[in-house]
């Protein structure tokens, strides 16, 4: 007998892409309409389609179709497939969002249809990250449909139908489409099907021929499916209208002989991790608001006794989860979708601003403050908060981190004294602000903030006492900073680094100049970069136009850098604060070379380089072979034991040639450039203009998952908020944390309150090291204590109840399985 | 040594049960006034709801909280994170969970519950010490006819009352474990201590007798036809209406009525028991006054028995009869004779009729059957193994490497083997369960005897990555039992992996010293997360310490989230579990000598 080539009808839908979201939604709409009468005058016919998001549109512009929608559901004709959003970018988002993509929409599906998807489907979108067997079952799926990269773009990777691994155990069934996901019209169908007979009979199961028009929508048409019956009638038996449901039950239930893998598909669409600045940084700023926010709305609620917001937060992630579609987030839609983008994206970083200030205001209510006496002052100095010369001002400080945090923190007035809450004096500087009136100075001080905790801070505008500082380790001259643990130099010629040392052991961390800005040309590729995996024809290095020392306090060195190239320029300030191993670099870049491409090389000494990226959940690493990579805040190259990682506030592309790691700060194609021939235009430039950002330099030994490479990351990304306090009689401490976690690889990824309603607490917690470990985990605020084992990169879900009784779920937190 | 430990003297907890009014009872006890504890800001987990303590107490170094669910004792200054907080629960370490107060006595205390009253000490042993202990517990209490299962008891926790009869469908596979455990006991002793130690002499007669009594299941049938039994019970021990059981009575051996056999339709079929037992193997019961009419054995033996059965033979030729050639011969003999059996009858451990027992199938139309296809990838691997003992057992090659040969190379069974989670995955996305609950935890032991012999026997390189592969693909799901005994296999079978040897150390140092059942309060545990499944399946999120969660052979699944202890609170396990991990750990190095 011939093994079955079940046929996928469906229709590829992009919301956004050459076309803006109100068009996607009238396809969407269109296209629904389409399949629900092809399902009516076709007993057999099967439609498969992918996204929540493209159902809610429907329920909400077209109810009686919906309606409609629902009992061909439940007669299983009509299969949802994909427990996500929309087919989003997988490589870029953060775990956290992908379990906001499954959250979301599988409950939406149970909801409206009583089942959640089974299935992940993503065949459009360009690579798919080595943790997504875990993101995917933790989301309720266990097998999984994808395209890109094809067998051409990758031969390593198994055909057709594989077991794929991530690496703490989870594992997906998955179909690797090898034809297309639109087949449409005869010819394209028996061509397909052709194929796909004798690569069913050769790996001995079933395939899938995915027919329909898509990427505009539209679906099967009448043709095809009159075509296909035509052919079943006229004996092909091996062809039967199915799902990818169908199919995966099919193949599970006879002896399977198939692959399996252990590594990421990658790679498709290389320019797309770098493409459109904009969108990754408004991603990247969106999920890490709202993560927070989220956090110190669950702390403030319990400790007002009230329920935290929920519905906002899940309107808000959802426009994140929308805009993590592929070809929004991977930079190479229209220019005008980036407009909506930015609306939407907007929204979610105001309700992340709004509830995080709400959520802190009513912390910070709570903290005692009282100085007595303070009621008594009279005249301005003494009434005037910021410029107290009687009394000192509190700030507290707020650590979003599971980790407790030494930073150095900013507050807009300058001081003459900054103590802790337990009196001592504090480190501190008054640096030039960035407002040009008052003094002009603003105040950044040492401070330590516990995990997920505050601490409060008391800043003096005017002390007669002596001051007597903590003693400062910085050190920084021409062209030089250092501190008690590294020592920078610049080249004044080049404006480049040229020796990151270390101070305890003498270890040179750099071989060779490093950090001269690289020009690379990207005349050729397409804004997706079709079929070009290496960005490697460097046009020149960026001309070092000053190198300057603008801060030595005892707090922070400072050395600004200036580059020019063409019509651009690109300034830096290296930070190096005290008592501190890394460098922060705030970034200014205005860009106007068309067709080009921005890389900071970093190149270091040793022998057999390991090139290592944080994805989403994990960490990978991969050969240093200059290829473009993706990754998520921080990407490193280390050998003979050392190595350097550079970490950043926004972007998510690097290569590494051999000993050489490349930050990819810009990459300025035309918008949506797809193959084309570029007929004369006035041509719109995807990272044209200025932008501002931050990247980290982290110098160390070992390994760099079980370094701080992961923690310096998290606290660019994530920096700790300074709220100024009045004088009040409270509950709280002067220095509190709110989680306790007694392993450093281990990390509360997001907290949050059970989408149920319930009042349940969410606590997801994730493995960092690649070091299976047992846990205690502390979280008195939601009288909660408990231990758990993690697996290799594993990402947990704890439901907490009222009385802190603890069940480990997944993404869908209990609520469905 | 790459992943070796060093393991001292340790505390173990014991706990000593009063009744109120025993002399031995401290008086201050009942007068003491306890302090109500302030567990603001603790900074690690509890078992109770910090609400839920009503006292506290503190000793030497140790706070102790007591509660209405349980006590708990908080160690300031222990040396590991396992040791910190301990929680003592009913009914394994309290008569019951209510504690009224707590008079600490050093590092132990005197605790007064509703029920009576109960010392809990620390006991500084060492983990040979431990091993002394339990297998003193096991060889006065477990043992039957030389069996080491486990036993019945009349009354909870006391050893006195033990059935003396009582058998386990697996008491061979059971008795084996327990005699792997002894024979590396014995091979450890004899190279640190020499032969002729008295300790060294015992392990021996110890290990010799637990062999003799496997090897009797092989011989006890009479068929003398390669086939073992299950177990067998004397003419003074009730027959359980639980399986296939045959009553020897001359010349033959009778089918006795029970429901199962009723339902096969073989009840009263009278099969022939000719075949002599070696008087080596016939004192087991004959110095106990039985004769071969007094005999009633059970059948329809599993593929489980027969691999355990295997790999102790292996074990006791290479390490304990080298100089007792009439046991040797025996061991050769059977060996040969089991192997005979399943490949004269087409790789099926034939039952009375002639067709394959329900659980001992080896052949390639089983694997593509719906039962047996997750299967194959173990039983392959049993089947191979059995091949590769039999040659290293008996030194011959002949038929034993032709079918070895036959299967590897033209049959796939190598290849098969490799693909255990592969299908376990198949079978579970089918089945539409998570995969905890299509797991056999009992088929951990067979797939670690059976890879760990393969690894060591296999010479060749392709074939021996194919096994190295197929123990890996075992790992997802051993990882999380942390039991050393699969790890210690596992470093046999692939050298150049690590284990978590903290966790090692963790399972050794919270091991009880008593294998009596009684149960533990885990259900409730404030600091333990549950996690349902899709059928309603729930297991802790973390591995509690041994001394912590219920009592069970290898074959439950140790995250279980339940109370009772596998053979409920009327039992006393054998000592195999702790046993058997530690001297295999001992003889290979990966725990160092004391």
């Amino acid at each position: 007998m011939k093994q079955k080539i079940h046929l996928i009808g469906n229709a590829h839908l992009d919301p956004t892409w050459l076309w803006r979201w109100q068009e996607g939604c009238g396809e969407v709409l269109q296209t629904f309409r389409s399949a629900a009468e092809r399902l009516r005058e076709y007993d057999d016919f099967v439609f498969t389609c992918s996204s929540a998001c493209y159902y809610k549109w429907v329920e909400e512009i077209d109810p009686g179709l919906f309606e409609e929608i629902t009992q061909l559901v439940k007669e299983g004709r009509w299969v949802p497939v994909n427990g996500w959003w929309i087919q989003p970018d997988c490589n870029m988002p953060c775990a956290e969002s992908f379990a906001r993509q499954a959250l979301y929409s599988q409950l939406y599906y149970y909801e409206k249809f009583g089942k959640i998807c089974r299935t992940g489907y993503n065949v459009d979108s360009f690579g798919h990250n080595a943790m997504m067997p875990q993101l995917l079952t933790r989301g309720g799926m266990r097998c999984y449909v994808m395209m890109r990269p094809n067998c051409r773009e990758n031969p390593d990777i198994p055909e057709d139908l594989f077991w794929w691994d991530s690496a703490d155990g989870s594992r997906v069934l998955t179909y690797r489409i090898p034809t297309g996901y639109a087949e449409n019209g005869k010819n394209a169908i028996d061509r397909a099907r052709e194929l796909l007979s004798r690569k069913a009979e050769e790996n001995g199961h079933g395939m899938m021929l995915f027919y329909g028009v898509g990427n505009h929508g539209g679906g099967p048409t009448k043709g095809d499916i009159e075509y296909i019956k035509s052919l079943i009638e006229s004996g092909c038996e091996e062809l039967e209208f199915s799902s990818p449901d169908e199919y995966f039950k099919n193949v599970c239930a006879l002896p399977l002989d198939i692959p399996s893998w252990a590594d990421e598909l990658q790679h498709h669409a290389s320019g797309c991790y770098s493409a459109t600045s904009l969108i990754k940084q408004l991603n990247r700023k969106a999920e890490n608001a709202l993560i927070n926010a989220e956090k110190w709305s669950v702390i403030a609620s319990a400790l007002k006794g009230k329920d935290a917001p929920r519905e906002v937060f899940k309107d808000a992630w959802l426009k994140v989860c929308y805009n993590q579609f592929h070809d929004i987030l991977c930079g190479c839609s229209i220019r005008e979708a980036y407009e909506d983008a930015s609306e939407q994206l907007g929204y979610s970083l105001t309700v992340a601003a709004d509830k995080e200030n709400e959520a802190l205001q009513a912390i910070a209510s709570k903290i005692d403050t009282w100085i007595d006496g303070v009621s008594d002052s009279i005249g301005f100095s003494e009434r005037h908060h910021c410029e107290n010369h009687r009394f000192p001002r509190a700030v507290a400080v707020f650590n979003p981190l599971s980790r407790p945090v030494k930073t150095t923190v900013r507050t807009y007035h300058p001081s003459c004294e900054v103590t802790d809450s337990d009196g001592n004096q504090v480190l501190f500087s008054n640096v030039r602000s960035s407002r040009s009136n008052d003094s002009h100075l603003d105040t950044v001080f040492e401070a330590e903030i516990p995990a997920m905790g505050y601490s409060v801070y008391h800043l003096r505008f005017k002390d007669d006492n002596e001051i007597t500082m903590p003693g400062s380790d910085i050190n920084a001259g021409d062209f030089f900073m250092e501190n008690s643990a590294i020592r920078v130099e610049f080249s004044p010629a080049t404006g480049g680094i040229k020796s990151v040392k270390s101070k305890r052991d003498g270890r040179e961390y750099l071989a060779g100049e490093s950090f001269i800005p690289e020009v690379i040309d990207n005349s050729e590729p397409d804004t997706w970069a079709h079929n070009i995996f290496r960005f490697d024809r460097v046009l020149g290095k960026m001309k070092a136009a000053s190198v300057e020392t603008v801060e030595n306090s005892g707090v922070r060195a400072v050395i600004r850098v200036r580059h020019e190239y063409g019509n651009s320029y690109l300034s830096q300030d290296y930070i190096l604060d005290a008592h501190s191993d890394y460098i922060r670099v705030k970034v200014r870049i205005l860009w106007q070379e068309p067709l080009t491409m921005l890389k900071m090389p970093v190149t270091i000494p040793g022998d057999n380089p390991v090139s290592t990226y944080e994805i989403p959940g994990g960490f990978i690493t991969r050969p240093c072979n200059g290829e473009e990579e993706p990754a998520l805040t921080w990407a490193d190259v280390s050998a003979s034991g050392a190595g350097v990682t550079l970490f950043t506030d926004s972007k998510y592309s690097f290569d590494c040639p051999g000993n050489t790691l490349r930050l990819t700060m810009l990459r300025n194609s035309i918008f949506a450039d797809h193959y084309s021939d570029r007929p004369a235009a006035d041509f719109a430039y995807c990272d044209e203009g200025l932008q501002r950002f931050e990247y980290g330099i982290y110098p160390h030994t070992g390994e760099a998952q079980t370094s701080d490479a992961g923690l310096y990351a998290s606290m660019l990304n994530n920096k700790p908020v300074a709220m100024p306090l009045g004088y009040r009689k409270g509950t709280l401490p002067g220095r509190k944390s709110f989680i306790s976690i007694d392993k450093p690889n281990i990390e509360a990824v997001s907290f949050k309150k059970c989408e149920d309603g319930s009042g349940d607490t969410i606590l997801r917690l994730r493995e960092t090291s690649g070091i299976p470990v047992k846990a205690a985990i502390v979280c008195d605020i939601v009288n909660a204590g408990f231990y758990a084992d993690f697996n290799r990169q594993e990402i947990k879900t704890f439901r907490i109840d009222s009385e802190g009784y603890v069940s480990e779920t997944d993404f869908l937190e209990g609520i469905v399985r | 040594m790459k992943n070796s430990i060093n393991l001292g003297r340790h505390a173990i907890r014991q706990s000593t049960f009063f009744s109120k009014y025993d002399k031995n009872v401290p008086a201050e006890l009942f007068g003491i006034r306890n302090e109500t504890p302030d567990l603001t800001d603790f900074p690690y987990p509890l078992p109770c709801k910090k609400s839920e303590y009503t006292l506290c107490a503190e000793g030497d170094g140790v706070v102790w909280y007591g509660s209405k669910k349980g006590l708990t004792k908080y160690d300031r200054k222990a040396e590991y994170d396992f040791d910190r907080i301990m929680y003592y629960s009913a009914d394994r370490d309290l008569p019951d969970n209510n504690v009224t107060a707590v008079l600490p006595e050093g590092r132990n205390a005197w605790v007064l519950t509703d029920s009576g009253v109960t010392f809990i000490e620390e006991k500084l042993l060492s983990p040979t010490e431990i091993c002394r202990a339990l297998l003193d517990e096991t060889l006065r209490y477990v043992d039957r006819h030389g069996m080491i299962s486990q036993k019945r008891l009349r009354q909870p926790r006391v050893l006195e009352s033990a059935y003396s009869h009582g058998h386990s469908d697996n008491d061979g596979g059971f008795t084996a474990c327990f005699d792997i455990g002894e024979i590396f006991r014995y091979a450890t002793l004899k190279r640190e201590k020499g032969e002729d130690h008295p300790e060294t002499a015992q392990a021996k007669k110890v290990a010799t007798r637990a062999l003799e009594a496997c090897l009797l299941l092989m011989h006890i049938h009479g068929r003398g036809d390669g086939f073992v039994a299950r177990t067998y019970l004397t003419s003074d021990e009730p027959v359980p209406d639980d399986g296939l059981f045959f009553r020897r009575q001359g010349d033959y051996a009778v089918c006795l009525e029970t429901t199962y056999s009723k339902q096969i339709g073989c009840a009263g079929v009278r099969i022939p028991c000719t075949a002599p037992i070696p008087e080596r193997l016939r004192h087991l019961f004959t110095d106990e006054g039985y004769t071969e009419n007094d005999i009633t054995y059970k059948a329809d033996t599993s593929s489980d028995e027969i691999t355990i059965q295997m790999l102790n033979l292996l074990c006791a030729h290479y390490l304990l009869t080298a100089d007792d050639p009439e046991l040797d011969s025996i061991v050769r003999e059977s060996c040969k004779g089991i192997m005979n059996h399943i490949i004269d009858n087409k790789f099926v451990l034939a039952d009375y009729s002639g067709q394959s027992t329900t659980w001992a199938k080896w052949t390639e139309d089983y694997f593509k059957s719906e039962m047996g296809y997750v299967d194959g990838a173990l039983n392959s691997a049993e089947l191979l193994f059995y091949l590769k003992a039999t040659m290293a057992i008996t030194g011959e090659e002949g038929k034993w490497k032709e079918t070895y040969d036959y299967l590897v190379n033209e049959r796939g069974y190598a290849d098969m083997a490799q693909q255990h989670y592969d299908r376990l995955m198949q079978a579970s996305i089918l089945s539409g369960m998570d995969l905890p609950e299509d797991i056999m935890f009992g088929d951990h032991m067979l797939a670690c005897s059976s890879f760990a012999g393969l690894c060591l026997l296999e010479e060749e390189e392709p074939t021996l990555t194919k096994y190295r592969n197929g123990f890996k693909a075992w790992r997802t799901t051993l990882d999380r039992e942390h039991n050393p005994a699969y790890d210690f296999m596992y470093l046999l079978a692939c050298p150049s992996e690590t284990v978590d040897t903290e966790r090692i150390r963790e399972w050794f140092y919270r091991s009880n010293i008593s294998r009596i059942a009684s149960g533990v309060s885990l259900i409730g545990r404030h600091d333990i997360p549950v996690k349902t499944y899709m059928d309603g399946y729930r297991q802790t999120s973390t591995l509690l310490p041994p001394d912590e969660r219920f009592i069970s052979k290898y074959d439950r699944d140790p995250l279980e989230y339940k109370n009772e202890d596998s053979g409920g609170l009327l039992y006393v396990e054998n000592c195999y579990v702790y046993t058997y991990a530690y001297w295999i750990g001992r003889y290979f190095g990966f725990i160092e000598g004391e």
